[in-house]
């Protein structure tokens, strides 16, 4: 009896050791340190079939954050039982990297199929063709709060981001160019005028709601989608000045009221602006406001002056391909 | 005792349960728990360096801090966080005092990048995400501190220029018009010089060319032509930064290899430009190169698909065209070894000999390959000269000379099949001769 009794207090010393040794290399340097840190990544090991984005969906909870771990790891393919590294934070805020800082692109698409032969029209088919080379490369889609996290130094972006904007409220733009962008799964913002909405031709506001479900972000190009630089003839200043703020504030509200959440980007009309229409639109609530000059947009652009980079038919694909071919630029004085 | 014992492990595994949450974590737990994880500390060391080297200090350190917390002995990363730390605080300041400096002299853009690499090496760093925001992140906002006296019109005449601007100090401080101001209260107002009211359809034409530069500064090639496109051609100075920025672009697309492109940004330089001559013989140095590259890329191909004489000939061609090229002499060696091979498998000698004669002195299989071919000659050599001593003893005269000759192809030094093919003729003659 005394020696199964000895045997059997060895068992369970044996059990005890094993549990305290399982536990013991997490636990160790817990107390050593009382002061917060950034949350250190997670490591597990990949399983058959596993790739960034069914990584991100296990352990983010969001797939789409596979570029996440895709950069984090330095690499996108995983064989089973390797150790892959779970990011919990960003890691590259603001796009800085050793050999420069990361800008991103943002693109303006006007009317696409449209029956006018205005200047930035563009075809379905070269719309297609752009979305697919998009998708092909393996860009993300962003949202602007996305860009604006991105700005306020708070965010990270994949390396290979564009914001995908258009200035419309045409029906067409809906016929046209909606289904291609779903089906390459790329999300857009789209700026309305929102007095013209529900106009022959437009959009009407059950459309704009069901895009803003679908995850299109809707932004405010101003009531009439009319320059606020114009000034009509005769009119005083103040005036002119009161016009440019209810132009603002009332489309702001009407967006607001049909979909029941804050507007928070706003497109100058025609694309113009000046610092004093910037600030009114930051006094008014805007996060942040888009232009319509060329060029890609680093951390600490000003975030009511975003510059935007017009695509027309004039745009072939492979030019289209250089412009968001991504790009570390500026030299850090290294 | 057994039910004892059952009941214990039970209780252990539920225990682990506890700790892990469910049954998935505890099969991920067995799978990949501490020590699996304490296993790939090797691993993490190498990331971790491989992410300094790459001068991303703050993933590395976040590797080594994850290679202490997986493995017992946290020493060597303890030391490696200190380490990293210490590298990271001292460089941070250096960029940081750089910019400081830099901004002293004028020099904005790179003071601006010496704050960006400062923050680069630390995000967190405060002063130098401070002076980005004050001195290169515009915000439409300007703050002014009220002084005794100050009403809205007085405040407009002081920032706006206008007294009129008045309504806007109101409008955007939700202020009454004609209130006296609390000294020491803070007001926002536009960033914006309003002093003159827009006229109307008055276009106020944006400084295209300063855009142009900024852009230029910033590296962002393309954008900076789009701008200064819009500016007035005629400016002497547009022209010239439209010049540079061909040059630039040109240079840009001869990196990349697009050299029709470069040649497009080229052509669009006046010849005599400062930097045309130098890209263009870079340009045309670059096309020799990618020309060689691709003939050389063929040959590859070539040799890949086991077309061995072919090939040889194109790295050979590719070697008359470029002597000093080596990737064209090793391709060419490679080839002219693998033909002699293959003709040597096929029993055909006489051609692997021919080929392996300007073989490289330095290819030691190739020379193997020569002396194996040579001693084979000399073996076949010996078997047909003897072939040709049948064939003469059973007086056939011409099989004996066609045999001696063989051998003589084989072994061009065997001097007695040289000297019984003379003999041999010269009887033929003589036996032709008798009547």
């Amino acid at each position: 009896m005394s020696s199964r009794c000895i045997r059997f207090l060895g068992k369970l010393s044996l059990a005890l050791v094993l549990a305290s040794g399982l536990l013991m290399p997490q636990t160790v340097h817990a107390s050593e340190s009382r002061a917060p840190r950034p949350p250190l990544p997670h490591l597990v090991r990949a399983r058959l079939g596993d790739t960034p984005a069914t990584l991100a969906q296990r352990y983010l909870k969001d797939a789409s954050k596979g570029w996440m771990i895709a950069e984090y790891n330095d690499k996108s393919d995983f064989s089973p039982g390797e150790a892959v590294l779970i990011p919990k934070r960003a890691f590259r805020l603001g796009g800085l990297h050793p050999d420069g800082i990361q800008t991103v692109p943002v693109l303006v698409y006007g009317e696409i199929g449209g029956d006018s032969r205005q200047e930035q029209d563009l075809s379905p088919k070269d719309f297609r063709a752009q979305m697919k080379w998009l998708a092909v490369h393996g860009f993300v889609a962003l949202t602007p709060q996305q860009l604006v996290d991105f700005m306020a130094f708070s965010g990270q972006l994949p390396y290979q981001a564009v914001l995908i904007t258009a200035d419309t409220e045409s029906q067409s733009f809906y016929k046209q160019a909606v289904p291609t962008l779903r089906e390459f799964g790329l999300t857009a913002t789209i700026f309305i005028a929102a007095g013209k909405v529900g106009r022959k031709d437009t959009m009407t506001w059950d459309q704009i709601r069901q895009l803003h479900r679908e995850g299109f972000s809707i932004g405010c190009r101003g009531r009439n989608g009319r320059s606020l630089l114009r000034q009509k003839r005769g009119q005083s200043f103040q005036a002119n000045f009161n016009w440019i703020a209810s132009e603002l504030h009332q489309a702001k509200q009407e967006i607001e009221a049909e979909l029941g959440q804050p507007c928070r980007y706003l497109a100058y009309p025609e694309g113009r602006s000046n610092g004093l229409i910037a600030a009114t639109a930051a006094k008014l609530g805007f996060s942040a406001a888009f232009n319509r000059l060329p060029g890609s947009t680093p951390f600490f652009a000003d975030r009511f002056a975003i510059h935007r980079t017009r695509i027309d038919h004039s745009m072939k694909t492979a030019q289209f391909g250089k412009l968001l071919t991504p790009k570390i630029a500026m030299d850090l004085n290294r | 005792m057994k039910p004892l014992e059952a009941a214990l492990a039970g209780i252990v595994l539920l225990c682990l349960c506890g700790c892990a949450g469910s049954f998935e974590p505890v099969s991920s737990f067995f799978r990949s728990g501490p020590w699996w994880q304490a296993a790939q500390a090797d691993e993490l060391r190498v990331r971790a360096r491989k992410w300094e080297a790459r001068n991303e200090l703050g993933m590395a350190i976040e590797h080594w801090r994850l290679v202490q917390r997986i493995t017992a002995d946290g020493g060597e990363a303890g030391r490696e966080i200190s380490r990293l730390q210490k590298t990271i605080a001292d460089a941070a300041k250096t960029h940081y005092q750089k910019g400081i400096t830099a901004l002293g002299k004028n020099k904005s853009v790179a003071a601006r990048n010496y704050f960006l690499a400062a923050l680069q090496v630390n995000p967190g760093y405060e002063p130098a995400l401070k002076q980005i925001r004050r001195r290169f992140s515009p915000f439409p906002f300007t703050v002014y501190q009220c002084v005794a006296g100050d009403r809205p019109a007085t405040v407009a005449d002081k920032m706006l220029g206008d007294r009129q601007m008045a309504f806007i100090v109101t409008w955007f401080n939700h202020l009454p018009e004609d209130r006296d101001l609390t000294p020491g209260s803070v007001l926002i107002l536009p960033k914006w010089k309003g002093t003159a009211p827009p006229k109307p359809r008055e276009k106020q034409a944006p400084n295209w060319l300063a855009e142009a530069r900024n852009r230029l500064a910033e590296n962002d090639l393309e954008g900076a032509l789009a701008v200064a496109r819009e500016a007035d051609a005629s400016d002497p100075d547009v022209q010239e930064l439209i010049h540079t920025l061909h040059l630039r672009l040109a240079a840009q697309r001869i990196d990349a290899l697009e050299l029709a492109e470069a040649g497009k940004f080229l052509a669009a330089v006046p010849d005599g430009f400062e930097g045309k001559q130098e890209l263009a013989a870079d340009l045309v140095a670059t096309r020799q190169h990618k020309a060689v590259e691709r003939d050389l890329g063929r040959a590859r191909e070539l040799f890949d698909q086991g077309l061995y004489a072919q090939s040889l000939d194109q790295s050979e061609a590719l070697l008359n065209r470029v002597p000093d090229s080596r990737h064209a002499a090793e391709l060419a060696a490679e080839s002219r070894y693998r033909l002699a091979l293959d003709h040597y498998d096929h029993q055909r000698y006489l051609s692997a000999r021919a080929v392996l004669v300007d073989m490289e002195i330095g290819h030691a299989a190739g020379a193997a390959l020569k002396e194996t071919v040579h001693a084979r000659l000399i073996d076949l050599a010996q078997f047909h000269y003897r072939n040709g001593v049948k064939h003469f003893i059973n007086e056939d005269l011409q099989k004996a000379i066609a045999e001696w000759e063989t051998a003589l192809a084989c072994d061009p030094n065997h001097a007695k099949a040289r000297e019984n093919i003379a003999n041999a003729r010269r009887l033929q003659q003589k036996l032709e001769a008798l009547p």
